[in-house]
């Protein structure tokens, strides 16, 4: 009998009365590597986040090496020896190396004062185990996000974990880092640690995985040996039934003239050479995984960022890197974080919708609040807005809401393209479909949207077109009726 | 009958909701009323509309910065300064010369505060504080230290010089109320106007509110910040030619603590020093309370080393009512 060290028994837990986990069952042997994979929003970090204790689960049992864990806080699980290494860091970019790796357990002089020769030392002999080639003492603002990386997994490593989860720690490494990093776990595997590997990377898994766990909308919906699989059936396990229930049903449309047309654009090292066009009423996907480029591109597009080589022609006109342009112009941009860059979450609704274009509503230099409510009262009654007031602070609306209250922002200045990244983050269930009619509406109006999403079944279910991006190349371009959304999951993760 | 009465009083906070500030500067008014006769006199009147008048003006730009997210602390130099140069260009071209060569002085300096926030992105507070000790300084080797007199210009042959520039500070107009406080008032209807109806408005607020949906809804930041700050600058001199014109005299300290007192009343009236929100009425009404609370004090003949103790307690107290109405909403 394999020595089981981990075991979920039942695991709930809701946000808000949405259920992100339904009764997870799941068992871990000693000295084993599992992967854990799913879509975004699948329940991987949540899960993961109440094994270590920073989430705490509605109901189940945490059992580890027999004992149940109750209460368990990030101390506590870091005590019984459970070291995570978080896909978002946390870390004090203003401490050194060593202070970041050996936060909150620092050595101490007799003095009871940090021993800063002893840290480092400490932090030396881990780097070097670990084939990290870092100075203890750098300051870790001057490093770069694939070092700051090494450093996160140091710091979840640093205690002698008897079980290390890792939540997507390759996103941001190269090839050689993946390497060694995939060297070390092996090394650790040999110890008879046990290895949670959460990861985005399919390619990845065959090298370094010995079973696979796929989840799906918050259940789990199997687990495999990896012998005993294929990465067909992998992606199926992920993408599970379509449910055409899911989304409004597409409707075939005439598109006219081509609004956007980029040519050849680049941008650093993130974008190379992307070639895309969107004429009116044409609803267009860019589908990638996560830092595939896809923001990146968003922001050049919207002026945001300057590309280094490349042409926008937007409308008829090329386009220089200015928002104000691309406004006035008729983009709009939704970005992925609309309680950061979309919302005043302070000010009213009206306020928040007719911000972008406030001249249409002025008379003889003042506004005139009689048009602007009437006018913005039309937009958010359009998109089936619930409200009770048009005063009402942006910072009341559900998720759902606040979105649409973006959208009405690009409704009020009858933008002709909007950038649409991640339309359905943070939204329950019953709100997207909304959402999503709502954009078929937009397009049959004429107005020409550029989807971004990683969640494939949401491109699919939207688009008329799909690109697919990875490492800032376009390398697919497809209409929706030839795919599948297996087929695109094999194009987005294979290696070019 | 229970449940009637919390409805009621529940209609009334909703009917009252963030606007608790006036009925706080209504109580204070009553309440001095009753506690000294020498309050609610014609003559104390026009002793506080006159009181306000220096401290409401600085304010009216300064609202402006802080609904930005600013703050600009070189009000008082740039007071001292404006005060300075609108006699000397007084005595030299006479009045108007004096007051529209001192408000080009006040846009000035405030489009450099404004330029250095908005485009170097330094810190408000640093930028404005550094700008205060810089204007200080070149005010002071300017003047020389020597204090400046309107009757200096006085002659033989023209011996009603000044006359006119001294009506700015202490003339009457419509049997009583005084001009510097008429420049208030319409100095505040202008402001006020142009912040709650105009696109301009509109943008001091979404700026305050959140700089990144702002900049990303298509609004120029930076430029909306400069005018923020040239508003300020061009009360701050305002301020400045009026109380120069009201005491006939300038001096080197003059303008000392009044950027401060501008941000005190800001903050009295309910507008947040975080930004995004405020009002220049609400302004209008924190000067009003921080003069009768100064004024009041006086009048019950309170020792002036409790005054700013008694000050700052007042302040705090109507802060915290002020900011819980608005929470409760």
């Amino acid at each position: 009998m394999p020595e089981i060290v981990l075991k979920l028994e039942k695991i709930c837990k809701s946000y808000l009365g949405n259920m992100v986990l339904k009764d997870i069952n799941l068992e871990l042997q000693k000295g084993k590597i599992r992967a854990l994979l799913g879509q975004n929003g699948a329940g991987k970090s949540t899960m993961m986040k109440i094994v270590s204790g920073s989430e705490t689960a509605d109901s189940g049992k945490i059992i580890l090496n027999g004992k149940e864990l109750k209460k368990l806080t990030p101390m506590e699980a870091n005590k019984e020896g459970i070291g995570i290494v978080h896909q978002e860091f946390a870390q004090c970019l203003d401490l050194t190396v060593a202070q970041n790796i050996f936060l909150g357990k620092e050595p101490l002089t007799g003095a009871k004062m940090v021993d800063r020769k002893k840290i480092n030392e400490m932090a030396k002999e881990l780097l070097l185990e670990l084939k990290i080639d870092l100075d203890p003492e750098a300051t870790l603002r001057n490093l770069t996000v694939a070092q700051q990386q090494m450093v996160e997994i140091a710091k979840g490593v640093q205690s002698n974990p008897s079980i290390l989860i890792l939540d997507e720690p390759t996103a941001a490494l190269t090839l050689q880092e993946v390497q060694n990093l995939f060297e070390f776990l092996r090394h650790l595997k040999a110890r008879g640690v046990s290895i949670i590997y959460i990861t985005h990377r399919l390619q990845e898994i065959e090298q370094i995985v010995d079973e696979v766990t796929v989840l799906r909308d918050g259940s789990l919906i199997g687990t495999k040996n990896i012998e005993d699989t294929s990465m067909e059936e992998i992606i199926s396990m992920m993408v599970g039934k379509s449910s055409s229930e899911q989304f409004p049903k597409r409707e075939q449309r005439d598109f006219g003239e081509e609004v956007l047309h980029v040519e050849n654009v680049g941008l650093d090292d993130r974008l190379t050479n992307v070639d895309i066009s969107i004429k009116q009423g044409e609803i267009v996907g860019l589908a990638g995984l996560a830092g595939c480029g896809q923001k990146e591109l968003a922001e050049v597009l919207y002026g945001i960022r300057k590309p280094t080589s490349g042409t926008i022609t937007f409308a008829g006109k090329k386009l220089e890197a200015n928002v104000r342009r691309a406004v006035e112009n008729g983009m709009g941009y939704i970005s992925e974080s609309r309680k950061k860059d979309g919302l005043f979450l302070m000010h009213s609704i009206k306020n928040n919708s007719s911000i972008a274009d406030l001249k249409q509503f002025e008379r003889g230099g003042l506004i005139s609040q009689r048009r602007e409510r009437r006018s913005v009262k039309e937009v958010v009654d359009s998109i089936r807005l619930k409200y009770t007031s048009l005063d009402m602070e942006a910072q009341y609306l559900s998720g759902g809401n606040q979105q649409k209250v973006v959208i009405a922002k690009w409704l009020c200045k009858q933008s002709q393209l909007l950038i649409i990244n991640e339309p359905t983050r943070g939204i329950d269930v019953g709100a997207k479909f909304d959402i999503y009619s709502l954009i078929h509406d937009l397009a049959r109006q004429g107005v020409a949207i550029l989807v971004i999403s990683s969640d494939f079944n949401e491109l699919l279910g939207i688009c008329d077109r799909l690109y697919v991006i990875r490492d800032g190349r376009i390398t697919a371009e497809m209409n929706n009726d030839e795919i599948t959304e297996e087929m695109l999951m094999l194009t987005a993760t294979r290696e070019a | 009958m229970g449940n009637n009465q919390t409805t009621l009083a529940q209609n009334f906070k909703k009917a009252m909701g963030g606007k608790s500030i006036y009925i706080i500067a209504i109580i204070f008014c009553v309440v001095l009323a009753f506690a000294t006769p020498l309050f609610a006199t014609q003559q104390n009147i026009i002793n506080i509309m006159l009181q306000m008048t220096i401290v409401g003006i600085a304010a009216l730009g300064q609202t402006y910065v802080i609904i930005t997210g600013g703050i600009d602390l070189s009000v008082g130099a740039m007071i001292t300064f404006a005060g300075c140069v609108s006699i000397d260009l007084l005595l030299r071209y006479g009045m108007w010369v004096a007051i529209v060569g001192t408000l080009a002085l006040g846009i000035l300096f405030g489009f450099i505060n404004g330029f250095i926030v908005a485009k170097a992105r330094i810190e408000p507070f640093i930028t404005t504080m550094a700008m205060s000790m810089i204007i200080k300084s070149i005010m002071l080797v300017y003047t020389d230290g020597y204090p400046r007199y309107v009757r200096e210009g006085v002659t033989e042959a023209n011996p009603n010089f000044g006359d006119d520039f001294l009506q700015i500070g202490g003339g009457k107009v419509f049997g009583g109320l005084p001009v510097p406080f008429l420049i208030l008032v319409i100095a505040a209807v202008v402001l006020g106007i142009l912040l709650s109806k105009t696109r301009f408005g509109r943008y001091v607020y979404a700026v305050g509110g959140n700089k990144e949906t702002a900049r990303l809804s298509g609004i120029n930041v930076p430029w909306t910040q400069i005018r923020v700050y040239i508003i300020c600058g061009l009360t701050a001199a305002l301020a400045g030619v009026v109380y120069a014109a009201r005491i006939g005299t300038a001096q080197t300290t003059m303008g000392d603590g009044y950027e401060l007192k501008a941000v005190a009343s800001v903050a009295i009236g309910g507008t947040p020093l975080a930004g995004g929100r405020g009002s220049i009425d609400k302004t209008i009404v924190g000067a009003l309370i921080y003069t009768v609370i100064a004024n009041g004090l006086n009048l019950l003949g309170v020792s002036s080393y409790y005054q700013d103790l008694a000050t700052g307690i007042i302040i705090l107290v109507a802060v915290i009512i002020n900011e819980r109405s608005l929470r409760k909403q």
